[in-house]
């Protein structure tokens, strides 16, 4: 295990956007679409210094609106770079999308709707410059809020909880490899469940964060020559994060981090890292 | 022209949406200024998904008065009753 020391910058940058434009870790994945965008300088004790960056900018525009149902148009880009030797990324996916909510969860007459249902639909465009392939992503994610599961809400006080489960389906064809490398596509469903646990929720409100992330992939179908090994794919993370000001400006955290993440092209890696966190 | 709405009839209005929501005790009192500084998630208690899941009725509210619609990524922004009120307002008279 490597123990490294680094700043993380999370650019929220809402306040000074104009209308529909918007900031953020990742576009159309809800789990991380809420998380700012971010940019971590590490400084390991025995390996030049690094950076990565997670950061999505994205334009919204409601589409159309009925009773039940709200329609909104996404369009934007993501980019994911690690400099790291042993955890390289360097990924761009354009995305074009459809974000719904399906459900009124406080109408103006008539039953509240519960669980109300929270679809994506995404066509995305990703440049892997690691693995050098194009590929064309289509994907469906799905998430809901609920009343009744208390999905979406924070439950109890201390400690305060928030849970938040995630299903999607994504196709990967790759349309393009360099040096003649294999082509060929894999259809994969994920399925991920996000835990915010505020230990001391009535003191501190979210200002001290336990996040916890497991999200697993598995190849449902996938081309014999991109074929490399297992067909599932894990993804653990755990930071623990406290925000030093009540506006959460700056915040000193640890992150640990186990596994892989295929649909943002990020391989395999295994570490725990002191992090200073600064949020603009 | 369309009519201007003004603020204090959006702020009842929003204020009525996140009460039946996130049932706060006491409820939020449209009368108090006070209650505007309140925060969605550590006083509310409302996540990011159900802060985007209002999108729909913030955007009932602006339609309502001859407004734009409030998307699921503005409503996701928000991090205060005030910032709430303020986005429907802007909206509603856009």
């Amino acid at each position: 295990m490597k123990r490294t020391l680094s700043l993380l910058i999370l650019l929220c940058g809402c306040a000074s956007l104009p209308d529909g434009l918007h900031v953020t870790r990742s576009l159309t994945d809800k789990n991380t679409a809420s998380k700012p965008a971010q940019l971590q300088v590490t400084a390991p004790k025995d390996a030049d210094r690094s950076y990565a960056v997670d950061f999505g900018l994205g334009y919204t525009r409601s589409w159309s609106q009925k009773d039940n149902l709200q329609t909104d148009l996404v369009y934007g880009a993501e980019y994911h770079r690690n400099t790291l030797t042993d955890k390289k990324q360097d990924s761009t996916l354009v995305t074009l999308g459809i974000d719904q909510i399906i459900g009124n969860i406080t109408p103006d007459k008539g039953p509240k709707a519960d669980p109300v249902w929270l679809p994506s639909f995404a066509a995305k465009f990703k440049k892997d410059r690691i693995k050098s392939t194009e590929s064309f992503l289509p994907t469906i994610i799905v998430t809901l809020a609920s009343k009744r599961l208390r999905i979406g809400e924070v439950i109890g006080s201390t400690p305060g909880f928030l849970w938040q489960p995630t299903a999607a389906l994504e196709w990967e064809r790759i349309t393009r490899a360099a040096n003649h490398g294999p082509t060929g596509s894999t259809a994969r469903a994920w399925a991920s469940l996000d835990v915010d646990i505020y230990p001391l929720f009535t003191k501190l409100g979210s200002q001290l964060d336990l996040s916890l992330t497991a999200r697993a992939w598995h190849d449902v179908h996938q081309s014999a020559v991109l074929r490399t090994g297992g067909s599932n794919q894990y993804l653990r993370k755990a930071s623990l994060t406290y925000f030093i000001d009540k506006d959460q400006h700056f915040g000193v955290g640890v992150d640990r981090v186990s596994g892989e993440n295929p649909s943002e092209g990020q391989p395999d890696q295994h570490y725990t890292q002191l992090t200073l966190k600064l949020k603009l | 022209m369309a009519n201007r709405v003004d603020r204090p009839t959006i702020k009842r209005e929003v204020f009525g949406k996140l009460n039946a929501v996130a049932e706060p005790h006491p409820p939020l009192d449209p009368s108090s200024d006070d209650d505007e500084k309140k925060l969605l998630l550590d006083d509310l208690r409302l996540g990011p998904t159900l802060r985007r899941a209002m999108a729909l009725p913030y955007t009932k509210i602006s339609q309502r008065h001859g407004g734009k619609p409030i998307s699921q990524a503005a409503a996701l922004a928000l991090s205060t009753v005030k910032e709430s009120v303020d986005l429907v307002l802007k909206q509603a008279n856009a």
